[in-house]
């Protein structure tokens, strides 16, 4: 790897990782293949309502949320997940091989790092830690899915709200002497953006609720 | 009394909650007041 590159990535990483969630991908991922996956990439510039991803796309570059706040959502108007700054977001067409199955917008933040797709999956296979958090972060996705299919059929609307209320709150929110906190993403019904940027570098995400109508 | 009974969509969920004191919901954030009830609702099926 060529040296200033190794020296520029070592300090990108360096700067944001203290706002990385806990429990990330790249908050995990050992500092070599970390590096390696990061020298030499272009960065993109997250302005609030840009698209990364586009679903039915085809499959394209991995991006690394270094300092982000993103909307996951699918065709017609589901909001499917957060994702914020540590995590990562198209890895799951590159390893399907397939089309994007959701879009993912950025709702506020200032930077991301996009590997391409066979780029990364030879990173990863270089490293076999990496692999098993890869693996890991998938199969914690596959058993979030799995939960909130037995909610839909198993519990009431309000049930199901305060579980994804609680869920929001231990994975982003911020605790303070008047109970836990998260700052907001504003997002409406459809998952469309509706205002400014706010401060991800916390690491939060959020959620308005408005007239959400689903759970 | 069966956990939610009345409550058909997300907008009065938010409104029970509320109105249990468990959220705070202002223009741009959420605050959960009492985290130990909303796990209660969520998760063991206490209305109270």
């Amino acid at each position: 790897m060529c040296a200033a590159r190794e020296l520029q990535a070592k300090q990108l990483i360096s700067r944001h990782r203290k706002s990385w969630r806990e429990g990330s991908f790249l908050a995990g991922l050992e500092p070599e293949a970390l590096e390696a996956l990061v020298a030499g990439r272009p960065t993109t510039c997250l302005e609030p309502g840009k698209q990364l991803i586009v679903e039915g796309d085809p499959a394209g570059d991995v991006f690394l949320l270094f300092d982000a706040v993103m909307t996951v959502t699918m065709r017609p108007s589901m909001l499917l997940a957060f994702r914020v700054g540590g995590d990562i977001v198209g890895e799951m067409a590159i390893m399907e091989g397939g089309t994007r199955s959701a879009t993912v917008t950025a709702r506020s933040g200032r930077l991301a790092v996009a590997v391409p797709g066979d780029t990364f999956m030879a990173i990863i296979e270089d490293y076999p830690d990496a692999r098993k958090l890869l693996d890991s972060m998938l199969s914690g996705r596959l058993r979030d899915s799995d939960k909130r299919r037995a909610d839909f059929r198993a519990c009431s609307v309000l049930q199901r709200v305060a579980r994804e209320l609680a869920r929001l709150a231990e994975e982003y929110g911020q605790s303070g002497p008047g109970g836990t906190r998260w700052h907001p993403v504003n997002v409406d019904a459809h998952g469309n953006h509706a205002e400014g940027p706010r401060d991800a570098r916390r690491g939060r995400g959020g959620y308005r609720g408005g007239r959400c109508d689903r759970a | 009394m069966l956990v939610g009974a009345g409550v058909a969509t997300v907008e009065d969920a938010v409104t029970e909650l509320k109105s249990r004191g468990i959220l705070k919901w202002a223009y741009r954030t959420f605050e959960i007041l009492d985290v130990k009830a909303l796990r209660r609702v969520a998760y063991k099926g206490n209305s109270s």
